[in-house]
């Protein structure tokens, strides 16, 4: 691992460590909720749905489908 | 600490997969079992059997791993039992299965003694072969108190009382065999509750420290890309690069859970699965998680956060029985439509009550307090919550809001404002803008609850929802005319009261009506306008040669000019005409009219637009392109009368633009004509919210109260088969 790679390990276990990145995460939830954020990904994840079918899509695919547009 | 994740893996394996010797675990054909034993498997014995024959080769290193790993756990425990346990772990492999006869031996684990004592006194070493008496009974689950990552050394977290691991079998999965294979034995529970405490959701900081050790992919080391963890073994890998994917395929392992939000992945069936009991487990370890979070994030941190509490997820709601119950007996559902009157409801006047109830339909009205209050995010922390104004006025907004079309007896809310603000006691008339200085002040102190504790006595860092909407800062800047340097205050406000052309202390030095094109205002030369009072009150005013004032610089008196603008624009702003007049000569109103536009733009009256002023270029276009600064109007209260008896009305805005005139009880349908004129009226208060977030929370106002509707639909279901079956059904 390079040395940006290694500091960022240690800051992310920092992070854990101190509870942070739990609190930012629910930090970020929240103003993306507020913003209509997780609204809008939700109504895409549905016509992705829709289109593939309920039975035959997997998260892979949500996953794949979404990412960019998040 | 680590020892303890590791350990109950391999536990797991062993118990699963029979151990040497034994493969028969789930093929005994079970005579009546009273216990919590493995009927899921009873259909499932293909993949298990499958899986068995790969594990073979592997449960004899996986056994002697036990076995150290068991004596590597006796050190970190340091507990006499500790020997008891290599014992009862040794005999794992032949304990973890049911036998042929039907009776449950229980496997052991570390950690997990308190499970077995049936008999309190029990040793160890008993345990794994002792044959629970009868059914398992359900105090067995609930003395396991201890969570598995909380046994031995971290007694300082409070074992939480779980909800009791049911007795019941587990129920077979529908769609992924693989994950019923996983539910096997006593322990599953145990175990996968472990892994969500030690790497999904981590409460406590024993557990974040060893997350934030162990919890990176074993092959490329990173900790992102969608890390998930082995349920079979000790190993976690990323899912974006496929080394999850890998460790699957060569080890067979077919499920892993995502560290990040505790889906259960099942690599056969090449989907995230959902399996109720493993659902119920994950949501209990994360509100476990996320209590623990919030209970010490509010006593460590001191961001102020203006959201219920971090921590604090927004729960799903599910219906309890008693609410399917008032549900079903409350069968009528509200719909949102253009004209539904929710939130109308005159207000009895008690007696020289009008300025009251004016100014609490103002405020019933304003968008934001509005969905504060009706989305009840007041939590009281007052010593006495029948004297806390701001529950008073929470329930106030569930009256006014109740769809109740008869007036409503304030009489609660008017003995409180008696008690809080005696200047406004007693029923001569009052002054309407006293009243809501009043109103706001009060509620402000009472918010304490509200603002994650601290600073509420502080007003430079109150968060209450009052200060959030209403407080705006006003810059006073107080130039000296020697050496021109500017000294600047700013000062928290609520409101901007403004002087009238015609009061003996005006000073107009623009005729009236003249440039107030800016916003749109009905340009009628000879009458003055909003935007005429709010130039008059930003402009550099002498100070005069009797009122010097110390100049830092020059060290000595000087003349000064002053002059006020705003330095934050507040969320509602409140413009106050000053029509009461209580000068030395006299006491009168002053009954000009003043004309006012929809929407205002507070920009040329902000401090930053202090230079362009200077230079003479106070209009801006009114199409800046920005929408920050633009006020919209939604309240409007008026005064009829003369200083000695006069009486309060006030207009209100309802549902985008729709206007109504409240005249204490009576509630009027008016056009906005009605409002911009006002004539004969004179208004005294006009109430302003900021453009973009009126438009934001008519869209939440109708989410808000469109949730009823959506749910209804799902509700509609269950409630039709109460009505059709008469009998009421939990939630499934």
């Amino acid at each position: 691992m390079n040395k940006d790679a290694q500091m960022r390990a240690a800051i992310n276990q920092k992070l854990i460590e101190t509870g942070e990145r739990e609190r930012l995460k629910e930090l970020l939830r929240a103003k993306l909720i507020e913003c209509g954020w997780k609204d809008q990904l939700k109504a895409h994840c549905k016509e992705v749905i829709k289109e593939k079918g309920l039975e035959h899509v997997t998260v892979d695919d949500l996953v794949a489908e979404i990412t960019p547009k998040g | 600490m680590d020892e303890k994740g590791p350990f109950s893996w391999v536990l797991m394996t062993t118990g699963i997969h029979a151990g040497r010797g034994t493969p028969q675990v789930c093929v005994a054909p079970a005579p009546p079992r009273p216990v919590a034993a493995e009927p899921g498997e009873q259909g499932e014995e293909p993949p298990l059997v499958e899986a068995e024959e790969a594990e073979e080769a592997e449960t004899a290193e996986t056994a002697e791993k036990a076995e150290r790993k068991v004596e590597a756990e006796a050190k970190v425990e340091g507990k006499a039992e500790a020997a008891g346990k290599a014992e009862a772990a040794g005999k794992v492999e032949t304990a973890g299965k049911v036998d042929a006869a039907g009776k449950v031996e229980t496997a052991e684990g570390p950690g997990r003694r308190v499970e077995l004592k049936l008999e309190p006194e029990s040793e160890p070493v008993r345990e794994a072969e002792q044959e629970p008496k009868g059914e398992q009974k359900p105090e067995l689950e609930d003395e396991n108190p201890a969570r598995s990552g909380g046994g031995g050394g971290r007694d300082e977290v409070p074992p939480p009382t779980l909800p009791s691991d049911p007795s019941r079998p587990p129920d077979p999965s529908p769609r992924c065999s693989h994950v019923n294979s996983f539910k096997v034995g006593e322990n599953w529970r145990q175990e996968l509750r472990v892994i969500y405490q030690c790497f999904v959701w981590c409460g406590t900081p024993e557990t974040r420290k060893s997350k934030a050790k162990s919890c990176i992919c074993h092959v490329c080391g990173t900790h992102l890309n969608r890390l998930h963890s082995c349920l079979s073994c000790v190993f976690f890998g990323c899912f974006t690069e496929k080394h999850i994917h890998e460790h699957a395929e060569t080890k067979q392992h077919n499920l892993a859970v995502d560290l990040y939000y505790g889906g259960i992945y099942c690599f056969m069936c090449k989907d995230y699965v959902y399996d109720k009991d493993i659902e119920q487990i994950a949501k209990e370890e994360q509100g476990e998680a996320l209590k623990l979070q919030a209970s010490s994030s509010t006593e460590v941190s001191h961001q102020q956060c203006s959201m219920p509490g971090l921590g604090e997820k927004y729960p799903t709601w599910e219906t309890t029985k008693p609410e399917l119950e008032l549900l079903g007996h409350n069968p009528r559902r509200r719909r949102i439509t253009s004209s539904f009157t929710i939130g109308l409801r005159g207000l009895i006047n008690l007696g020289n009550t009008c300025f009251m109830n004016c100014i609490v339909q103002a405020l019933t009205h304003t968008p934001i307090l509005r969905d504060f209050f009706l989305s009840d995010r007041h939590r009281c922390e007052m010593p006495s919550p029948e004297l806390c104004l701001v529950c008073e006025m929470s329930s106030l907004f569930r009256e006014l809001y109740s769809g109740n079309p008869s007036p409503h007896v304030p009489y609660k809310l008017l003995h409180l404002v008696w008690i809080h603000a005696r200047h406004l006691a007693g029923y001569r008339q009052q002054d309407a803008h006293e009243f809501l200085i009043a109103a706001l002040d009060v509620l402000h102190r009472h918010c304490k609850g509200d603002d994650a504790g601290k600073a509420a006595n502080n007003p430079n860092h109150c968060n209450c929802i009052i200060d959030q909407i209403f407080t705006g800062g006003l810059q006073s800047d107080v130039t000296c005319q020697a050496c021109h340097g500017v000294s600047t205050t700013i000062d928290p406000c609520w409101d901007i009261s403004l002087d009238l052309p015609g009061s003996c202390t005006s000073f107009w030095p623009l005729s009236p009506g003249r440039e107030s094109s800016v916003n749109g205002e009905s340009h009628i030369p000879g009458i003055p306008t909003l935007t005429d009072c709010l130039r008059r009150f930003t402009r550099p005013e002498h100070l005069g040669s009797s009122a010097k004032i110390k100049c830092g610089s020059c060290q000595s008196y000087q003349e000064s000019t002053k002059q006020l603008t705003m330095k934050k624009l507040p969320v509602v702003a409140c413009f106050h005409f000053k029509r009461f007049e209580h000068s030395a000569k006299q006491r009168r109103k002053i009954t000009t009219y003043i004309s006012f536009p929809l929407e205002l733009d507070m920009t040329p009256f902000m401090a930053s637009s202090k230079e362009s002023r200077m230079n003479g270029q106070l209009q801006l276009p009114t199409n800046s392109g920005n929408d920050e600064n633009k006020y919209s109007l939604f309240a409007v209260v008026n005064h009829q009368g003369t200083l000695e008896s006069g009486h309060y009305t006030s207009f209100i805005r309802h549902h985008k633009d729709q206007w109504f005139k409240c005249d204490d009880a009576v509630i009027t349908k008016a056009s906005i004509k009605d409002v911009l004129d006002s004539e004969g009226n004179s208004s005294e208060i006009k109430l302003t919210s900021r453009l973009p977030l009126v438009e934001g929370t008519d869209h939440q106002r109708e989410q808000l109260c469109l949730a009823l509707p959506d749910r209804s639909a799902h509700l509609g279901e269950t409630l039709l088969s109460l009505s059709n079956r008469g009998a009421i059904q939990a939630q499934p």
